[in-house]
């Protein structure tokens, strides 16, 4: 679709009239010093400044915790009942790397021949508005991935970067064009220099970015230090939370469990689970192949920058760096990854 | 300052008489700090002590149980170190405390610090200086006044966003079971489902667990990513361990916390039947 | 878009006490289009629900060539296992499956096969035993070896005249024997470096506690087995099945789906953290 031009006001009657008939997430204040993701109202309640909101815009998706079905054991037999899809729903004003999180994440939610239906169920019900970065953070490092930059459109619908007081609105796929076309009133056409205007945009933000990885030279280093003594010492100040997984827009391992509401019945959930907890891999017996920390913290590393690539040819990790904002303790993922030998 | 702590720390070191000093380097960006484990003579020079510096580093000790490590402490955190040697978290020979004088870290607690003094450590750094704050317990008051509707929907709000990450629990000094109740199966305390409910529990009974051990250091409330208020409960639970049971956690290494003892009639308590 | 966790509904057909705390279970499924259509072959495994407590892994103890019931030999260990060694003939629970990966039989035909398994882990070479007397032409000797810590640890005695009948050769053994006990006593290692088996022509399939691996592998190494002709099957905690769940990975492998069964070759590739 060609590309389409916003004004701020249209921005603004857009959202509230998409607001008034969907579920539109937007970062959100939630107290003085914590911006989410979270249900708006109306446009004012969009924060837009914010570049790290606290935690990831994933589970707007893929929810921290799901029901996957409820049962009934009746006499002979067990009835399953599976919940309702959600409304269509909308995703404003995340970012590049918040939107790339979903199009790592689908790969997997679809592999090894198995089609993950309540993640692509809530998946295809929303469209995600992305709103490019102008003035990237110290822990911004989304350029050192292939095509990652903070005017980038990958997982995104439409692609909103500022350009002459405006928004240049790149309709990415088929659900943008669709919500493009319904709101088609508050949309114009935008020239080849607006276009243009973009790239230049795309360019000075990506020499704002501080950090890039070299990620070819990364893999090798993971390649050959798995037994290298400096995990021995590098996830000492680790304190193995779960903050780190759970505001990360790739991290996606999951529990399921079951929560019983009398002797008939109950349901099964899944709910996100962190490869830092020492529950994550702990056998009936007692037995546990990651039984020390080091274990754990090397995994985290690992899948993201080695076995990850191994299976799917990209890192586990968008550059967002939500996990060292939000690390209590200040691990720095880039830091660990390329000194690893 | 911080060229006095290195030297400390170096001294210690290249001595061999501690295996770790756990202290403060520089992190991401200007200003910031975090956590750092130095073991070589050669390193002591990352020490960094700044405005920034507000991770409680007693978290470390019990951690490093079989080995001996210097820790960088300041008034507040010499709190928790004394409570969990009270606790034999760790034995008081295989710590070496490096005290340093502080004027008010980047936290919430800073406002109104009395515990900058630094007795029973091994060595100080600075001087310390007498910051003529005062205790000022108007928020804890204002929110006893709230009617307990009032209080449960502040509570729902706060907690509705808590993504269980466990981080409070993992950076409380006095928070060290291996076996904690929100791991459990059999039974099962806690359902691993995430939701508001679920969410209290896991901090109720948290709290409960850290009553009357609990230093209101705040590292809880540093340490959460979604910004929940936890110093509300954790000054409360100060205030009401020194009114109930007149005992204040982490000022010496021998009392006996309030929850460990029995007394027929506590003087603070007033029973109504 | 389909829901992969809602399991197929099944009843238990029967339950057999192996011993104090291994039973085993006939599941039936309800739904005879899915009855129709559950195919497995032996090595792969399910995941049953127990309603009320939760999910758990089991290896498929039967094989396809004796498919009428779902059949898994369970130990109680944990939540689910309890759960299930509570209900009784008729109680419904569900399963979904299969998954993983299984053992390459058409790669040993012609070959002799050395059964090694002990504990619980007989439950996971009793569908590929059973499969190769199914298809007993296409294999030579067929030597089993399987040890208990005592003779009541023993599992499947109803089983191995059946077994022998097809011409295997049973050898069992119990840690520490008691009276009346008829076979051997020592360790599985023990036994089979005793046993001497001759490396020509033969796959060993082994499965047991992985202190027993550890030793078994051993003795066959000495015996100059290549580690290519030793297969096994891993354990790793697992929740989906389905490689997505992320816990069960031994570096970027997945034992639920490029697993559970590798041979020793590929094993002695990984590191230690299994
Ligand atoms: C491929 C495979 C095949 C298996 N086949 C058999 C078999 O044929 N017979 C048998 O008795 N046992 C078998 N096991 C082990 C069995 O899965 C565990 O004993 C069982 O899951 C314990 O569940 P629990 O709820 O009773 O224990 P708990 O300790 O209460 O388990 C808690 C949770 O952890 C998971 N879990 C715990 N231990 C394991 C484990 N070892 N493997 C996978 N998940 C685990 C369970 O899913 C459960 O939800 C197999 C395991 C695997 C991986
Ligand atoms: S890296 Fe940081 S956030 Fe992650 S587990 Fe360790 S301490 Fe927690
Ligand atoms: S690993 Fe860290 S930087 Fe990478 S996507 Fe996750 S939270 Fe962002
Ligand atoms: S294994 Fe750890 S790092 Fe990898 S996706 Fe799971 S939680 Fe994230
Ligand atoms: S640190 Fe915050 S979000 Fe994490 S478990 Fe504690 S209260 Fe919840
Ligand atoms: S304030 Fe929080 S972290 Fe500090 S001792 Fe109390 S409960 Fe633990
Ligand atoms: S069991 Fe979930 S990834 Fe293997």
């Amino acid at each position: 679709m060609q590309n389409k031009l916003i004004t701020q006001e249209n921005l603004k009657a857009l959202v509230n009239e998409l607001a008034a008939s969907n579920d539109v997430f937007a970062p959100k204040r939630e107290n003085e010093n914590t911006v989410s993701f979270g249900k708006i109202n109306s446009f004012d309640e969009y924060v837009p400044g914010v570049l790290l909101t606290n935690t990831t815009v994933k589970d707007k998706v893929y929810l921290q915790s799901e029901q996957l079905f409820q049962y009934e054991l009746k006499k002979d037999t067990v009835e399953f009942k599976e919940k309702a899809p959600g409304k269509e729903a909308v995703i404003f004003g995340g970012r590049p790397c918040d939107a790339r999180g979903f199009d790592v994440i689908d790969k997997l939610f679809n592999w090894s021949g198995y089609e993950d239906g309540p993640y692509t169920g809530g998946r295809k019900n929303t469209t995600i508005i992305t709103v490019s970065c102008e003035k990237p953070e110290l822990t911004c490092f989304c350029t050192s991935f292939a095509g990652g930059s903070p005017a980038d459109g990958k997982g995104s619908d439409i692609l909103l970067t500022p350009v002459s007081g405006k928004f240049l609105a790149e309709v990415l796929t088929e659900r943008g064009e669709k919500l493009a076309a319904k709101y088609s009133k508050y949309f114009t056409d935008a020239s080849d220099a607006e276009t243009a205007a973009k790239a230049e945009f795309a360019k000075a933000a990506e020499t704002k970015i501080t950090k890039k990885l070299d990620l070819a030279a990364v893999k090798k280093n993971l390649d050959s230090s798995f037994d290298s003594p400096y995990w021995d010492t590098v996830h000492l100040p680790c304190v193995k939370c779960g903050a780190c997984t759970y505001v990360c827009p790739t991290c996606y391992c999951f529990d399921i469990t079951e929560k019983k509401f009398g002797y008939l019945n109950g349901e099964r959930n899944r709910t996100w689970d962190s490869c830092m907890s020492e529950m994550f891999t702990k056998m009936a017996g007692g037995h546990n192949p990651r039984t020390d920390t080091k274990r754990r913290f090397r995994q985290r590393f690992m899948h993201k920058f080695r076995y990850h690539v191994d299976n799917f040819k990209e890192e586990l990790c968008t550059g967002c760096g939500r996990c060292i904002r939000r690390c209590p303790v200040g691990i720095d993922i880039r830091k660990v990854v390329e000194e690893a030998k | 300052m911080e060229k006095e702590m290195q030297e400390i720390a170096k001294k210690l070191l290249a001595e061999k008489k501690v295996d770790w000093v756990i202290g403060y380097e520089n992190s991401f960006e200007p200003g910031a700090s975090r956590p750092v484990f130095i073991n070589k003579p050669e390193d002591a020079v990352k020490l960094v002590f700044n405005k920034s510096c507000v991770n409680n580093l007693s978290v470390y000790l019990p951690k490093v149980k079989k080995q001996k490590a210097a820790v960088i402490a300041k008034g507040c955190d010499l709190r928790s170190v004394r409570e969990i040697i009270k606790e034999h978290q760790i034995l008081r020979e295989n710590v070496v405390i490096i005290g340093v004088a502080c004027e008010g870290v980047d936290s919430s607690k800073c406002a109104t610090c009395r515990e900058n003094k630094l007795d029973g450590a091994d060595f100080t750094v600075g001087a310390v200086k007498d910051l003529g704050r005062k205790e000022d317990l108007s928020d804890i008051e204002k929110f006893e006044k709230l009617s307990s509707s009032e209080k449960e929907a502040f509570w729902n709000k706060e907690f509705e966003r808590c993504i269980r990450c466990y981080a409070c629990r993992n950076v409380c000094p006095v928070c060290y079971c291996p076996d904690c109740f929100a791991n459990r199966l059999m039974p099962e305390y806690l359902n691993k489902v995430v939701n508001t409910a679920e969410n209290k529990v896991f901090q109720q009974i948290r709290m409960q667990h850290v009553f009357g051990r609990c230093t209101d250091c705040r590292a809880c409330e540093e340490a959460c990513p979604v910004g929940i208020k936890l110093s509300l409960l954790t000054k409360k639970m100060s205030k009401d361990a020194k009114k109930l049971f007149n005992y204040e956690s982490g000022k010496d290494t021998d009392s006996r916390p309030p929850l460990s003892t029995f007394k027929v009639d506590e003087e603070g308590i007033v029973e109504i039947m | 878009m389909s829901n992969i966790y809602i399991p197929h509904k099944a009843r238990i057909a029967s339950i057999k006490q192996e011993t104090a705390d291994i039973k085993s279970f006939q599941f039936e499924l309800l739904d005879s289009e899915v009855r129709k259509n559950f195919k497995w072959k032996s090595g792969q495994f399910l995941i049953l629900s127990v309603f009320g407590v939760g999910e758990a892994t089991f290896t498929f103890a039967n094989p396809q060539t004796r498919a009428e019931y779902v059949e898994c030999s369970i130990k109680k260990t944990g939540l689910v296992t309890e759960a299930l060694h509570d209900l009784e003939v008729g109680d419904i629970v569900a399963l979904r499956g299969p998954y993983g990966n299984w053992f390459p039989f058409e790669k040993f035909k012609g070959q002799n096969l050395l059964f090694v398994g002990g504990g619980i882990g007989i439950a996971a070479i009793r569908s590929p035993i059973e499969y190769s007397l199914d298809t007993r032409n296409d294999f030579k000797d067929i030597t089993i070896l399987y040890g208990g810590r005592s003779p009541l640890d023993i599992c499947y005695f109803d089983k191995f005249d059946e077994w022998q009948g097809k011409k295997a050769n049973l050898v069992l053994t119990a840690d520490k024997g008691s009276e009346g006990w008829k076979h051997k006593v020592g360790f599985v290692p023990a036994v089979l470096k005793e046993m001497k088996p001759s490396r020509d022509n033969c796959t060993v399939i082994t499965c047991g506690p992985p202190i027993m691996i550890k030793f078994v592998l051993k003795e066959l190494t000495d015996l100059g087995f290549a580690p290519e002709q030793i297969v096994t099957t891993l354990e790793m905690k697992m929740k989906c099945g389905l490689g997505k769940c992320g816990r069960c990975n031994i570096q970027q492998l997945y034992v639920c789906k490029d697993g559970p069964v590798f041979d020793y070759a590929e094993i002695k590739k990984l590191p230690d953290e299994f």
